[in-house]
């Protein structure tokens, strides 16, 4: 009876199984924490799995977990083959936390797939479960683990960490991100369960981590000085809103400010001579790809390119000796000036910060220093920063005769004397004379007629004030030739340059006299203004109408423009060092290679009280013997 | 009592007897758990002389054991080691009873103590002709292992772990959770298992005697959010 009536019973049983089908059909909402989400993941392995490893099972958890016969030992329900593998581990000459031993931790359960010796389908409840396709090469991590964030490794305070990891118990500053029995394992970043917490990355990460996030829940920025990672969260490298592509080796978020810390750090598979640290690539190469111009919008200033001037530190060609745990002053051997000898990439910003000089500018926050009494970390004052390779190092290149990388080096009267000639620091503390690099402007304007009240910029504009008490800095004399805070062109700072010496503007030295010191000599024939030979003492010395007029020294005119002597036979810019008050005042401290003793062997200038004073020596072939004034 | 109540009664009856013999029907095909017996309802049940004490006229003796049940630093419901005090002094309706009277096969050690003695077949989880959990069970002696097993006898509480759907999630999608002797809602091995269904080719059911389908896991993640 194929169209009977149905019973009661029929009919009831009809209306309970169609609840049933109602109650079956109510729609799964993930939690938080949604192990359903695996079954949309490449960690489904089952038939039903849309990344690139599946298999013919129906079931998805098999893979990893089993409801009987797990690995007794391993949890939750473990029921993938472990490997049995020695890893190579991270190490670094910064990284204190010992070797992990991920073969021992939780992490292992990951590798039991990721290390790539175990086949994926081998399960301990089932055997070999047959699959097909393979993982995508970054997710195989290999054995060795050298390149990759350490895992199975407890927190050792470094005072770059944060404290709640060493609370009790521990933890990180991120309820997203967890230790495993106390140790950062693959799960404390990683949800195996959900591969799109982070839609951008996917990845299976535990959280977003634009800005950085994961990454700081265990490094932390808030800890003091001298924590690398201080002032981070003002940093450029933390804020700026410049895009740059998402291909490899500029982070995946497109802009600096949501790459963050992904902006120059990669947690797997960086190249091996960039694992410290876990860098994109090595030294300046981590800050090529977005500090040469292009690649960001808008564009970054070029100062990659700086280095291929005639005048540039080693940054480019010196390779292999900058250690971050280095030694922070002075540098003796193995000198060096990579990026981050001069740069916190952390605290560093491009804009913050007002010039108030000795103080260090924005760019320079964070980065280490040294007074002559030790380390300073970080350096308060521009000078420090150059006090590590140019104060109190022995193996400062000035010091070996004829050493000329950046022009010729003049030896100056009191080098004789002098302790360490070249010594930066030793002249900017001079008591006789000096430039106002590490002690305040002390001179009136009545003894130095030439200063300007502004320094002059590229353009002729006014510039910082040059008043009592203030400071100059080491940038101010040595930049790029184009330096942007002179309103020139370019990047700042003394990357590189086209005069040389790393000045910022035109400094001629006269050549050397062809008879040898003393003997007559084509000179540097002046050329007046900002571009002009004196270039860069012309930026703060009204050359025109105060040095020429004879205002201090009245033979002025006669030597520069009637002699054509350059301001540097005379005068030695940075301070004096082995010289007195009746010989060296105002910066008088002769260019050797320019300038005789007299006939009589003598080789002098005597101070005579304000704008008067005698000189014994010989100059293109003259004799003062001596020569009042 | 009138007469349309008593139809209603009597409906209700009929409906409960229906549903019954359809749960429990594919044992007459079941090559498993209705083929131990010489009926195969008396696979495990018998209408006279069950194990006293022991609840649903179990025809198995219970031995007097410890089962150590599976635990993990991540849970967020802790489990109870499950006793057996003995033939006899089971208490009718304790949740435990329901691991208990599948364990008295299942353990590997009392099913061979049967008479007749009970030979596994199952491999899916272990080795055909031994316990069903393998190797982790130690048969010989006094303690009983579970720890290689999903855990039982815990509360399946949400609010102790956030990683839980609700009670009445789980329960509508099919499975069961057993309370009683001051326990609720607790996990055992009926909760993913229906010993009434062997399918898929015995009978009703999905295989494995598991309550519903686990293709994409969806048995594993009814409970797993």
């Amino acid at each position: 009876m194929p169209f009977s009536t149905p019973t009661r019973v029929q009919r009831r049983a009809t209306m309970w199984a169609v609840i049933v089908v109602l109650f079956l059909a109510i729609p799964v909402v993930a939690g938080p924490d949604s192990t359903r989400a695996v079954i949309a993941s490449k960690h489904n392995l089952s038939v039903s799995g849309p990344g690139p490893v599946t298999s013919s099972k129906t079931d998805a958890c098999i893979f990893c977990h089993t409801p009987h016969t797990s690995d007794v030992n391993t949890k939750p329900l473990w029921n993938h083959a472990l490997p049995n593998q020695p890893y190579n581990t991270y190490t670094s000459s910064t990284y204190n936390a010992g070797a992990g031993t991920p073969a021992s931790g939780s992490s292992k359960q990951c590798l039991s797939c990721h290390d790539g010796t175990v086949a994926l389908g081998l399960t301990i409840s089932e055997g070999l479960i047959p699959t097909s396709g393979s993982m995508g090469a970054p997710a195989v991590l290999g054995t060795d683990l050298t390149n990759d964030h350490p895992v199975a490794v407890q927190p050792v305070d470094d005072g770059q960490l944060h404290l709640n990891l060493f609370q009790s118990p521990p933890s990180t500053g991120d309820p997203s991100v967890n230790l495993v029995l106390g140790k950062i394992e693959c799960t404390s970043c990683h949800n195996p369960h959900e591969p799109a917490r982070d839609a951008v990355v996917q990845k299976f990460l535990v959280r977003s981590n634009s800005g950085g996030t994961i990454c700081l829940a265990c490094h932390s920025p808030s800890r003091p000085q001298p924590n690398m990672l201080n002032g981070w969260a003002t940093g450029s490298h933390s804020t700026a809103t410049n895009t740059v592509p998402t291909t490899a080796s500029f982070g995946p978020y497109g802009a600096v400010n949501t790459n963050a810390c992904g902006n120059c750090h990669k947690q797997h598979g960086m190249a091996a001579g960039a694992a410290q640290r876990l860098l994109y690539a090595v030294e300046e190469a981590t800050c090529s790809p977005c500090h040469s111009g292009a690649n960001v919008t808008p564009a970054l200033r070029n100062v990659l390119g700086e280095f291929a001037k005639a005048y540039s530190h080693p940054t480019t060609t010196v390779a292999g000796s900058h250690d971050a745990a280095e030694s922070v002053a002075p540098v003796n051997a193995n000198r060096h000036a990579e990026c981050v000898d001069c740069h916190n990439p952390h605290p560093a910003s491009s804009t913050g910060g007002a010039a108030n000089p000795p103080g260090v500018e924005s760019p320079l926050l964070g980065i280490s220093g040294y007074n002559g009494a030790g380390a300073l970390r970080p350096a308060s004052n521009e000078y420090e920063v150059c006090f590590k390779c140019h104060a109190d190092s022995t193996n400062k290149p000035q010091s070996t005769a004829g050493y000329s990388a950046y022009g010729r080096t003049p030896v100056r009267v009191t080098n004789a004397t002098a302790v360490d000639p070249y010594n930066l620091r030793l002249k900017f503390a001079s008591g006789v004379a000096r430039h106002n690099v590490s002690n305040p402007r002390q001179r009136t304007a009545v003894q130095m007629p030439s200063l300007r009240a502004n320094m002059l910029n590229l353009d002729g504009s006014a510039g910082r004030s040059l008043a009592a008490g203030t400071y100059i800095y080491c940038t101010d004399c040595h930049s790029n030739n184009q330096a942007r805070k002179s309103n020139g062109t370019g990047p700042n700072g003394p990357h590189g340059s086209t005069w040389n010496h790393l000045l910022e503007r035109r400094y001629d030295l006269e050549p050397l006299p062809p008879g040898g010191p003393g003997g007559s000599s084509t000179g540097v024939p002046f050329v007046t203004g900002i571009s002009g030979t004196a270039g860069v003492c012309y930026k703060c010395h009204d050359i025109d109408t105060s040095i020429l007029l004879n205002q201090s020294f009245k033979e002025h005119d006669t030597h520069v423009r009637g002699a054509d002597i350059s301001c540097s036979s005379c005068h030695d810019p940075h301070g004096i060092h082995g010289g007195t008050s009746a010989n060296n005042s105002n910066l008088i401290n002769f260019d050797v290679a320019i300038v005789a003793p007299t006939s009589g062997g003598v080789l002098r200038f005597n101070d005579q009280g304000n704008f008067t004073g005698r000189c014994y020596l010989r100059c293109h072939g003259k004799d003062h013997n001596p020569l009042f004034y | 009592m009138r007469l349309r109540n008593l139809v209603i009664l009597i409906a209700l009856i009929a409906l409960v007897a229906v549903g019954a013999y359809a749960q429990k029907a594919g044992l007459a095909t079941d090559t498993q758990h209705g083929a131990v017996g010489t009926t195969p309802c008396g696979s495990c049940h018998t209408p006279h002389g069950g194990t006293n004490g022991v609840s649903l006229l179990w025809v198995h003796s219970i031995g007097t054991s410890t089962y150590t049940t599976y635990t993990s630093s991540t849970m967020g419901n802790p489990t109870t080691n499950i006793t057996s005090p003995g033939n006899g002094n089971l208490t009718a309706g304790a949740p435990v009873n329901n691991t208990l009277l599948c364990v008295s096969c299942h353990d590997g050690a009392l099913a061979a103590a049967q008479t007749p003695a009970i030979t596994l077949k199952t491999a899916t989880y272990g080795t055909a002709g031994s316990a069903i959990s393998g190797t982790a069970i130690d048969v010989a002696g006094g303690t009983k292992t579970l720890t290689d097993d999903h855990p039982v006898n815990m509360s399946h509480n949400p609010t102790n772990d956030a990683g839980l759907d609700t009670v009445a999630n789980v329960t509508a999608a099919g499975l069961v959770l057993y309370s009683g002797g001051g326990s609720t809602n607790t996990v055992q091995c009926g909760s993913c298992h229906d010993p009434h269904k062997q399918g898929p080719q015995g009978g009703p059911g999905v295989g494995n005697y598991l309550r519903k389908t686990n293709a994409a896991s969806a048995l594993c993640l009814t409970c797993h959010l």
